[in-house]
């Protein structure tokens, strides 16, 4: 076995000292001869004969080279690194064509990668449970409505009760976990869920270190334990093995440690912010039998053998006698129930596969281009393939040495295109939403790398077997020509057209995408938010003892840090948060203080805004214009009481809090009034830098309330930014792919251009010998130019009207079939085609008619 | 194509070339094949170039090593040594051939020594 491996590995490394080992045989062989010759004349035998017989002792000497270098090495793995060494000079000896089908191949490649790597993140990727595709999650859908949501603790306790179609159910709550300050240790809030002992099992995960809580646990007073997440163990533990048993200083008592969860353990899967801790769900006992209000989120397993159907039909009925035994006439819900992965994937799903195909479109165009490129060459070389041929090289030597040539190409382009994707991929993640699921797992893993080795050897083989198949048809005729006019068959010019035709048409669908996303993002941006949201800061305070007084002293302190230009504070309702708080009329309800409107750049639009003496006295309220209309459909509100009896002192301009897509929703707002305040953001206007004044409005809120927790500070244009990065990264994709497509298209319109117009040089001459004008052989090529470039649009415009449909979805104010956008992608790819051939068609028209037929 | 002989005689030759070395010490390919048609006589004749093979082979096998010396005419020729790994097998290949002679020697009669 050892002298097998032995064997082996001298085999394999003779086969990159090729040279070096013919060079010392050779020598070796010398000196053999030299010794027998010496021996033979010391025998009395004259040199000349001495010579003779030596050589015939020795035996044929060129036989024993063959068999030598044939025992030496591999003779398959010698012919690969001929065949790649002749393809790397064959690669050279044509540095621009090489260079070209590189780029177009690195940017393809870098594209796909990193978009496959997203995809593969975002929806394909194995969830990291047992047996995940029996794992189900449960929304109810109440009767009427089309949204789903989360269970009230009565109804998830019915349902556990009654159900026989799992064979565990968990309900999952999010929670907030707030530490106080210890040690060194800044006071922070962990993110928290409240789990019942069951989701362990749903999921089959157990933890690393200790052991995860049961049913005991879920005790009133015996729930002060918690299972933690392998990064918070590391962060605050530093990994300690002993942590178990240890304690977090959390606000309301300490919570001991049982368990810690494996590192590749996340709920929600690869969420950007995971979860750190596990804690027991305790049902509060009022809420045991009161719907008082919908939080829980229910995961269960599925019992071997029950289909998901049948789940769904057989929890119909647990639902429809639940219903039965409350109120009649009250609510009534039914269970929805999906795959966690379809829960998890959701929406996502045909986002993710518009994207797929869009860079598929591009490697299309880069594999077209890259053929019609390399048949192009390979017609070029159609002599040297026929001397080949002449001198002994079979079919497959021939076809094998141009697929060699390719896939050299392909290789060396994903590699280089990996280089790409590796570097655009911290770009590509910032730009997506953050909320899009599993967006911490996009990463160049083993199984992205095999999809881009596999791209690379299809495109290679798809790229490189046109031009294969050309030249076991060119082969026998090219000798028997005169060789300077290398006409090729008919069929070959039709495949080369057919291939250009197709690229301007697959360029023409993205570029009429990009235009589409393009116009959909730049009127998302125009539309009038209400509001400056540049340079906003936003800091969430929630002190346990934080009143109007306090807060208006804290407001004092930071308004004098440098840099900050307007201080205020608002309670609920920050535009584009995510949570709303509003009265029995669904009216949104908030308290902010005298600048808050100043600080957003919210016009008024009549009566004035609040004073420092609003707080006490008569309560007054200011209205955004939509809560106007709602009140006062007719008159001016100013100085008219709303329901309730408020006042109304004041109107501000609407603002679109929900993001640029939603509608405005009414609002009114309240001065600050004395009285516990808990939950408070500070909303400050700055000037320049918002990271350089975080600091010192930490320092003024502790400086305030010591043991306050103070979250990552957020700007008012990041919070926009969720609303609109789903549109940014494809208006961005897009365009770059629209661009790329663009390029490659080009290149390949000049580079079919210039060949046929090396092609046609006699006959160019001998027209213009007859008394052509040159304009007229300038238009003859751009005619022919026009004309595949024309037929190529057609079909892609056609294509294109055909998908617009399917990305309907995607668009904002602009129909997918919108005549300007096709206008303007016509012009856009018409002016690309003029260009790319312009240089060809010159050429043209500046062949001299005696060179030309001289060359004959 | 074929090898040039056959398995048997490779192997035969292989066993040669290390008992050759074992006997000799560190020897060139020349000397070596002298050394093998003296011994061989007429019987095991065969092209002098053959024995480079058969001392590539047991290089890659890594039971001789090849160094550049002078031979003794002066020019630059390739010595063979034998190795350890290459001694040990050597013993285990000549008792390979006793139990292989003995056997033949019975199957072939008594007469056939002659």
């Amino acid at each position: 076995m050892v002298t097998l491996l032995r064997q082996l590995i001298a085999r394999i490394r003779a086969v990159f000292r090729h040279d070096a080992d013919d060079h010392d045989f050779a020598e070796e062989m010398d000196a053999h001869l030299a010794l027998a010759e010496e021996r033979l004349v010391r025998r009395g035998m004259s040199r000349e004969q001495a010579r003779r017989d030596a050589r015939i002792e020795f035996g044929g000497l060129t036989q024993l080279q063959e068999a030598h270098r044939r025992t030496r090495g591999i003779p398959m793995l010698e012919t690969l690194h001929r065949d790649v060494r002749s393809a790397l000079r064959s690669l050279r000896s044509a540095p621009g064509a090489t260079v070209v089908v590189l780029v177009v191949l690195t940017l393809a490649m870098g594209a796909t990668t990193a978009v496959f790597s997203v995809v593969d993140a975002v929806t394909l990727q194995e969830l990291p449970f047992d047996d995940p595709d029996r794992v189900v999650s449960i929304d109810r859908i109440e009767s009427g409505q089309a949204v789903t949501g989360p269970f009230s603790a009565p109804d998830y306790l019915e349902l556990r009760a009654q159900q026989d179609v799992f064979s565990s159910l968990a309900s999952v709550a999010t929670d907030e976990v707030l530490l106080r300050r210890e040690g060194t240790l800044a006071p922070e809030a962990l993110r928290g869920q409240r789990v019942t002992a069951e989701f362990f099992g749903v999921l089959r995960v157990s933890p690393a270190v200790g052991r995860a809580f049961v049913e005991e646990d879920e005790v009133e007073g015996r729930s002060q334990v918690a299972v933690i997440s392998d990064g918070l163990w590391r962060r605050r533990f530093g990994g300690a093995p002993d942590v178990v048993g240890r304690r977090l200083p959390a606000a309301g008592g300490d919570i001991e440690i049982i368990g810690v969860m494996p590192a590749q353990f996340s709920y929600p899967v690869g969420a950007m912010a995971p979860t750190e801790l596990w804690r027991p769900y305790v049902i509060p006992q009022d809420e045991r039998v009161e719907r008082i209000s919908s939080y829980l989120r229910l995961i269960a397993r599925l019992h071997d053998g029950i289909s998901l159907d049948a789940a769904q039909a057989r929890l119909h009925d647990v639902a429809a006698s639940t219903n039965a035994g409350h109120v009649p006439g009250g609510l009534t819900w039914a269970p929805a129930l999906v795959t966690l992965r379809a829960a998890l994937v959701g929406d996502t799903r045909s986002w993710m596969l518009m994207l797929l195909g869009a860079v598929t479109c591009v490697l299309v165009i880069a594999c077209v281009n890259i053929a019609n490129l390399l048949l192009v060459r390979a017609s070029a070389r159609s002599r040297e393939l026929a001397v080949r041929a002449a001198l002994g090289a079979t079919r497959w030597d021939l076809g094998r040495m141009l697929l060699v040539e390719s896939l050299v190409l392909s290789i060396s382009g994903s590699a280089m295109g990996l280089l790409v994707a590796w570097w655009s991929m911290g770009t590509l993640v910032s730009l997506l939403p953050s909320y899009l699921p599993r967006l911490a797992n996009i990463d160049l893993d083993w199984g992205v790398l095999g999809v881009a080795g596999a791209s690379a050897l299809v495109t290679g083989t798809a790229f490189g077997l046109a031009p294969a198949f050309q030249s076991f048809r060119t082969v026998d005729s090219a000798l028997r020509e005169s060789g300077r006019t290398e006409t090729l068959s008919r069929s070959g010019h039709r495949l080369r057209t057919m291939f250009l035709v197709a690229q301007v048409a697959l360029a023409v669908v993205l570029v009429v995408g990009a235009a589409l996303f393009l116009t959909s993002f730049a009127r998302l941006m125009r539309i009038d938010l209400g509001l400056d949201h540049h340079n906003v800061l936003l800091v969430d305070v929630r002190p346990r003892d934080g009143s109007a007084a306090r807060f208006a002293s804290l407001l004092d302190q930071v308004v004098q840090i440098p840099g900050i230009e307007v201080a205020s504070l608002a309670t609920h309702n920050l535009p584009f948060s995510f949570s709303r708080s509003t009265n029995p009329r669904n009216v949104g309800q908030s308290q902010v203080s005298v600048d808050y409107f100043r600080a957003l750049g919210v016009p008024l639009r009549s009566g004035r805004f609040f004073g420092a003496a609003d707080g006490v006295g008569e309560p007054v309220v200011i209205l955004n214009e939509a809560a106007a209309r709602h009140y006062f459909p007719h008159d001016d509100p100013i100085g008219r009481p709303i329901p309730g009896g408020r006042v109304v002192v004041g109107v501000v301009g609407n603002v679109s809090a929900r993001g640029p897509e939603r509608a405005v929703e009414p609002e009114e707002f309240h001065p600050m009034v004395e009285g516990p305040l808990r939950h408070v953001t500070l909303v400050l206007k700055v000037d320049a830098d918002a990271s350089a004044v975080t600091e010192r409005v930490a320092g003024a809120v502790w400086a305030e309330f010591p043991d306050v927790i103070i979250p990552a500070p957020q700007t008012l244009e990041w919070a926009l930014e969720i609303y609109v990065a789903q549109r940014r990264f494809n208006m961005v994709l897009l365009s770059v792919f629209g661009v790329l497509a663009l390029a490659i298209a080009g290149v390949g319109i000049y580079g079919m251009m210039t060949f046929i117009v090396a092609q046609r040089t006699r006959e160019i001459g001998i027209r213009m010998a007859l008394g052509a004008v040159r304009s007229d052989v300038l238009w003859s090529v751009l005619r022919r130019a026009s004309l595949q470039v024309g037929v190529g649009l057609v079909a892609g415009l056609v294509l294109s009207w055909l998908l617009a449909r399917s990305i309907e979805t995607f668009l904002f104010n602009v129909a997918p079939h919108d005549p300007w956008v096709y206008g303007v992608v016509c012009l856009v790819i018409a002016v690309t085609a003029l260009v790319a051939a312009y240089a060809p068609a010159r050429r043209a028209a500046r062949v001299d008619p005696l060179v030309a037929l001289r060359l004959e | 194509m074929a090898e040039p002989r056959s398995d048997i005689l490779q192997g035969t030759l292989d066993l040669m070339v290390l008992k050759a070395l074992e006997q000799l010490g560190p020897q060139h390919g020349y000397g070596l094949a002298l050394r093998i048609e003296q011994i061989g006589e007429s019987a095991l004749r065969v092209n002098q170039g053959t024995i480079y093979l058969c001392l590539l082979r047991l290089v890659q096998k890594g039971w001789i090593t090849a160094t550049w010396g002078t031979s003794e005419n002066g020019r630059k020729a390739r010595f063979y040594t034998l190795s350890k790994r290459g001694r040990k097998q050597l013993l285990v290949e000549t008792e390979n051939w006793a139990r292989i002679a003995g056997v033949m020697r019975r199957v072939l009669g008594p007469d056939w020594t002659n």
